[in-house]
């Protein structure tokens, strides 16, 4: 009460002046305000906005600004195409399809403004995020999961509601090959049908950043088992996160969108 | 000369295996499928990418044409269960002087476009062209279903080319070109095959609305042993725990 009074009222007004200009800009500028919803986007307009996932690679991309931070514990299934933007009103740079290798999209909410909601996309580079507008093309879920991954220790770490479900010891890549680090998620659950290496395999939203393809795909990131257990604790693998498979059993119950942290 | 170098030049397709594959149509089994571009004739390309949904979820992309007459950023395919997607970005056809006189074409671009889709799934069959141009004639976004267009010098053009096939399936080919009898393109073409459960070769009732789902059960109760009951399906609002869908991603091992 004192720090109020004691300002002087020139400054006050001052001060309503600057926030009165920001609020009259935000609301000039050519962009919607940041809470309303998007515009429709007509035919042409969706189907030239390239499609968000483990295949798609976006230039010059809005990434996650906290890559060390927690996610929150919302996740989002995506029921329509839906264009992604580069801020709450901004620019659509790209568009979620419902599917991504056969699993429904979700994807994992890092932050929400209204009904605009920050999320981490599943596309290159490592760490694309985009704002989506949910409401109507989106069906949101709790998902009480998390999991951290510290390569330096070879462990991988669950978590429900913040508590500790237990410690897994894991293999990693190799230092030419390295597992790319940051906030990722789990993408899909697949049982493959070609590779032979894993019955299932959960591919993540990260890819390797030294290859740009493996094996005629995408290089994408995925947490799985191997033949053998010699890789457990190892640095072997070509970025992929290998696992016993007790292991992945467990992390096969985790919701997809799920956040894993790799550090 | 220019039929010797032609046919030299097809000889060579030949030799690399570049054989001309069936059309979507004419395959047997019915399964979806979906490839990006094809040729067959004097400039012969294998359905590129192919991809068909019979042993669960297929999705590839490339970015090279084996044929210096085509430019591309991307060919992209996937089909699933009951679902088909194919996209063509940035695309151009020049078929080349020799070619062009074979087919008693004057000279000009073939085709080129921005964005060509075409897609199929429990909502519906559809296709777009963004940008397209045929011999420099422009096409329009979207159009209905088996608009067939004049192009001076093209035998015949049908875009968002609808087909049910014999074996129940339904093909949508974004663009059907027949340059002559000696040359046919076929651009963006995606087949499904007809069904009501899900748009996705692996999706599975998940129900994050609190519903438990009928369909996850069986799925999931597959060689997997289930070690935890607090990820079920849709328990107030809580994600659901996933049903692996049967595909193939080469990840990096």
């Amino acid at each position: 009460m004192a720090t109020t009074a004691s300002v002087p009222r020139t400054v006050l007004t001052a001060l309503i002046g600057v926030v009165s200009v920001a609020l009259l800009s935000s609301g000039c500028s050519s962009e919607a305000p940041a809470q309303a919803a998007p515009a429709e986007l007509g035919t042409a307009d969706l189907a030239v906005l390239p499609d968000l996932n483990t295949f798609g690679k976006i230039d010059n991309a809005p990434l996650d600004p906290a890559p060390t931070a927690k996610a929150t514990d919302k996740v989002f299934k995506v029921t329509k195409e839906l264009p992604v933007y580069d801020k709450p009103g901004g620019k659509p740079f790209g568009k979620l399809p419902t599917v991504q290798v056969g699993s429904p999209t979700w994807v994992p909410a890092i932050a929400e403004q209204g009904d605009w909601v920050q999320v981490l996309l599943p596309a290159r580079p490592n760490g694309l995020a985009g704002w989506i507008h949910a409401p109507g093309s989106t069906e949101s879920a709790r998902n009480p999961y998390t999991v951290t991954v510290n390569l330096a220790n070879y462990s991988l770490e669950i978590f429900k509601d913040g508590a500790s479900q237990g410690t897994h010891k894991v293999g990693i890549g190799k230092a030419e090959f390295p597992t790319p680090k940051g906030r990722h998620y789990l993408m899909a659950s697949i049982e493959e049908t070609k590779n032979t290496y894993s019955k299932y395999v959960l591919p993540l939203s990260a890819h390797s950043d030294s290859h740009e393809t493996f094996g005629g795909g995408p290089g994408t990131v995925a947490l799985h088992t191997w033949p053998t257990n010699e890789h457990i604790g190892k640095s072997t693998s070509d970025g992929c996160i290998r696992v016993t498979p007790e292991t992945l059993t467990k992390l096969m119950d985790l919701p997809l969108g799920t956040v894993i942290s790799i550090t | 000369m220019s039929s010797k170098k032609i046919l030299g030049a097809l000889a060579a397709l030949a030799a690399a295996g570049l054989v001309a594959a069936p059309a979507a149509s004419a395959t047997p089994s019915a399964a979806s499928e979906a490839f990006a571009l094809s040729a067959k004739g004097l400039l012969n390309i294998d359905p590129l990418p192919y991809v068909n949904g019979k042993n669960g979820y297929d999705h590839k992309k490339v970015a090279e044409v084996p044929a210096k007459s085509v430019q591309v950023r991307a060919l992209e395919a996937e089909a699933g269960k009951h679902n088909a997607k194919a996209t063509v970005v940035n695309v151009s056809v020049d078929l080349g002087l020799d070619l062009l006189k074979e087919l008693k074409l004057g000279g000009g671009q073939l085709l080129s476009a921005q964005v060509i889709t075409s897609k199929c799934d429990k909502s519906g069959v559809s296709s777009s062209l963004v940008g397209a141009k045929l011999l420099g004639k422009p096409l329009d976004v979207a159009v209905p279903a088996n608009t067939g267009i004049e192009v001076p010098g093209l035998a015949k053009v049908m875009l968002n080319e609808q087909v049910k096939n014999k074996n129940g399936t339904t093909t949508v080919n974004a663009i059907s070109i027949k340059v002559s009898e000696l040359q046919k393109i076929t651009v963006a073409s995606a087949t499904c095959t007809p069904g009501k459960d899900g748009n996705t070769g692996g999706e599975t009732g998940t129900s994050p609305t609190g519903k438990p789902s009928p369909t996850s059960k069986p799925s999931s109760a597959t060689s997997k042993p289930s070690s935890s009951s607090s990820a079920a399906t849709g328990d107030n609002g809580v994600a659901p725990k996933p049903v692996p869908a049967p595909a193939q991603l080469d990840v990096t091992g």
